[in-house]
């Protein structure tokens, strides 16, 4: 079924990305970068489920809009977060992050409706690349190895997503994307998902997410924490649910993200390390594969959008009128940003799971799915990182960053009205879908018989919580952050580059040490020969016919000279046009 | 809007004592509200009885915090500037 009346997401961002540099004047074109996030808003909203945009191509049929319950319920919360992210940025004079952020937003939603795997290939690799500029524009040397890093490591697992799905072309013929059973799952599909898991986070392959986000742009932050890991558990949910392997590695990485954020110092990286933990909740779930714990993970999903941006905008916040995010250079700051400490609040109670808030909703239903499923060990380690989020998140971050000193005279820069408006939508939603989990279930991909609100889960919840709170009071003096940074397993990604890199380079300086010898000895001579030869041919034949064409070639290359700048980010940026142009030539052809 | 942050900052220094008093008597309200409230079937066995929850959040938390901090912490710490120190 082919229908025309979907009008995809992604194109309105492309679209703006695209309009954005050529728009003269100071600020004035800020007013214009909500309006691609509203139109995604309505576009999501009104859509039917069904198939939209079929492409031929290459004797193949490409999807671009597949629409049903699962893309839908993403696609909603990816476009009111893109709006509450665009606000939040909106003090932003600097197009480039706009753009930046725009195309990684329409890469999300490519990916979010792509029906095949070539189109999701194409859409994730452009988020990969639009989320490292993200990094970039922080425009110092730390951001600039950081970002280079997180390409590096998506680059990574691109190729293992883009080797899965032409050994898959090759074994089955189409690149069409459905669900994958356990019991016949090939070589290929192990590709694939590994490639997933590398968006996700999945540990051992996640330690780029700690890296790079604290080492983002402020606003940038808050797009790329919503963004990566959330499309990778979509598709993940799409392809894999059910996996057994997934139900272990999400439980491993709830708790290992909670562990080391009890020891980090600077509060994007313990926000950063928490959406390693929060992810791990929705694999799980997704791994469990029941109707209720998928719907879990999809729940969870949501409702971490909204909760885990407003708590990077808290943070960003922080980090802005501070001009740091470390937790031993802050403290005692309540008195001169009430707002932003009652605002980050609301995303730390919600993360935590406090009743009411939206988080607690989610929570639940994914740990209570498990327990349901028979899995009590995964419903018991998922409580403990419960137990850590709140240690950290909710207790520690703000208590160090708002209390603890009695006094902070750190020069603080005014902050913008547009990041308190931001937080204040997303609290609010935290809020209202906490309240009324309706919201909520009715996006949800399965039907819901869950019922959040009984006497028993409320008292579970608020005892776990403040007696956890205990365990802070008892050892607030053992828990005080220290600055340092805390090794993880990129150390073991920087032995294999390194060992990689000897391994290639060592043979082949080697033998070009050689060569060189032999061409100095035999070589030249020949060449020699040959050039005379050509110079008569040249000097007779060609310079009449040539020089007229000449200038033309030098005019070309006077425009490619100032494109060829040197640096990797100048080639990204225009690859990335180039594939955009390519791929709408193909799209309207 | 101005007069939040003073408030703030004056109650959390003038009145710690309270506070302090007032999270403990949740904390006893709690427990003392599991002793009549129970789970209608035990999704974990062991939350059948008083004061598992409490425990289980309080125990969890101090090991946490003790064993990452004194112990992993100093083993996997290095300079802030780690790896941009060339």
């Amino acid at each position: 079924m082919t229908a025309n009346s979907f009008y995809h997401p992604s194109l309105f961002f492309i679209a703006a990305a695209l309009i954005l540099p050529f728009l003269k004047g100071e600020s004035w074109w800020r007013w214009l970068t909500p309006i691609p996030a509203i139109a995604a808003i309505i576009s999501v909203i009104t859509v039917k489920s069904g198939m939209y945009g079929e492409i031929h191509y290459l004797h193949q049929t490409l999807l671009m809009g597949r629409v049903d319950t699962l893309s839908k319920v993403f696609a909603h919360v990816f476009a009111i977060q893109a709006l509450i992210g665009i606000i939040y940025a909106f003090h932003v004079k600097e197009k480039a992050h706009h753009v930046a952020s725009m195309l990684y937003v329409a890469g999300s939603f490519g990916c979010t409706f792509a029906g095949d795997f070539l189109t999701l290939f194409i859409f994730w690799e452009l988020m990969a690349v639009a989320s490292t500029f993200l990094v970039w524009l922080r425009k110092n040397p730390i951001s600039t190895r950081a970002g280079f890093r997180y390409l590096l490591f998506h680059m990574f697992g691109g190729l293992f997503l883009l080797g899965g799905l032409l050994l898959r072309f090759n074994a089955v013929g189409d690149f069409s994307f459905a669900h994958v059973m356990q019991a016949d799952v090939q070589l290929y599909d192990w590709l694939i998902m590994i490639g997933f898991c590398v968006n996700a986070a999945a540990i051992p392959l996640h330690a780029w997410l700690p890296d790079a986000y604290p080492e983002a742009t402020v606003p940038g932050a808050v797009f790329m924490c919503a963004f990566t890991t959330k499309t990778a558990v979509y598709v993940l949910a799409r392809g894999f649910a059910g996996f057994d392997i997934l139900a272990i590695a999400g439980t491993a990485m709830a708790v290992y993200g909670v562990l080391y954020a009890c020891i980090e110092n600077d509060c994007r990286r313990i926000l950063s390390y928490h959406i390693i933990s929060q992810v791990g909740y929705m694999v799980a779930g997704i791994g469990v594969g029941t109707a209720m714990t998928v719907n879990g993970a999809v729940a969870h999903a949501y409702a971490h959008i909204l909760y885990k941006g407003l708590l990077f905008m808290g943070a960003g916040c922080l980090l802005y009128a501070a001009g740091t995010s470390k937790l031993t250079e802050l403290g005692g700051l309540v008195g001169r940003l009430p707002w932003v400490m009652i605002l980050y609040m609301v995303g730390a109670v919600s993360i935590s799971g406090m009743p009411f808030f939206n988080g607690f909703v989610s929570k639940n239903m994914t740990i209570l799915g498990a327990v349901e499923a028979h899995r009590l060990a995964i419903g018991v380690l998922l409580e403990v990182a419960a137990v850590g989020t709140f240690l950290s998140v909710g207790i520690k971050l703000p208590y160090f960053a708002f209390f603890a000193k009695s006094e902070n005279n750190i020069e603080l820069k005014p902050i913008p009205i547009n990041m308190y408006i931001a937080m204040g939508i997303a609290a609010g939603l935290c809020l209202a879908q906490g309240l009324f989990p309706n919201m909520l279930y009715h996006l949800l991909p399965n039907p819901v018989h869950f019922e959040p609100y009984t006497g028993w889960t409320l008292l579970q919840a608020f005892m776990l919580l403040s007696f956890t709170g205990l365990g802070f009071y008892i050892l607030r003096k053992v828990i005080v952050p220290h600055a340092g940074r805390n090794f993880d397993f990129d150390v073991i990604y920087r032995l294999i580059g390194r060992a990689f890199i000897n391994l290639v380079c060592k043979p082949i300086a080697f033998f070009d040490g050689h060569w060189t010898e032999v061409y100095r000895t035999g070589g030249m001579r020949g060449l020699m020969g040959a050039a005379a030869g050509a110079r008569w041919f040249d000097v007779k034949g060609i310079d009449t016919v040539v020089d007229g064409s000449a200038y033309t070639v030098r005019g070309i290359g006077r425009i490619s000279a100032k494109l060829q700048t040197g640096k990797l980010q100048d080639y990204l940026a225009w690859a990335s046009v180039a594939a955009l142009v390519i791929y709408a030539v193909v799209w309207w052809k | 809007m101005s007069f939040l942050g003073p408030w703030l900052d004056n109650t959390r220094k003038q009145h710690i004592k309270l506070w302090t008093t007032v999270f403990f008597l949740i904390l006893a309200v709690l427990v003392g509200i599991n002793y009549f409230v129970r789970p209608h079937h035990a999704e974990y066995h062991f939350d059948k009885y008083l004061g598992f929850w409490p425990l289980f959040g309080l125990v969890v938390a101090l090991l946490m915090i003790i064993v990452m901090k004194k112990i992993v912490f100093p083993l996997i710490t290095g300079p802030e500037d780690t790896y941009d120190s060339k």
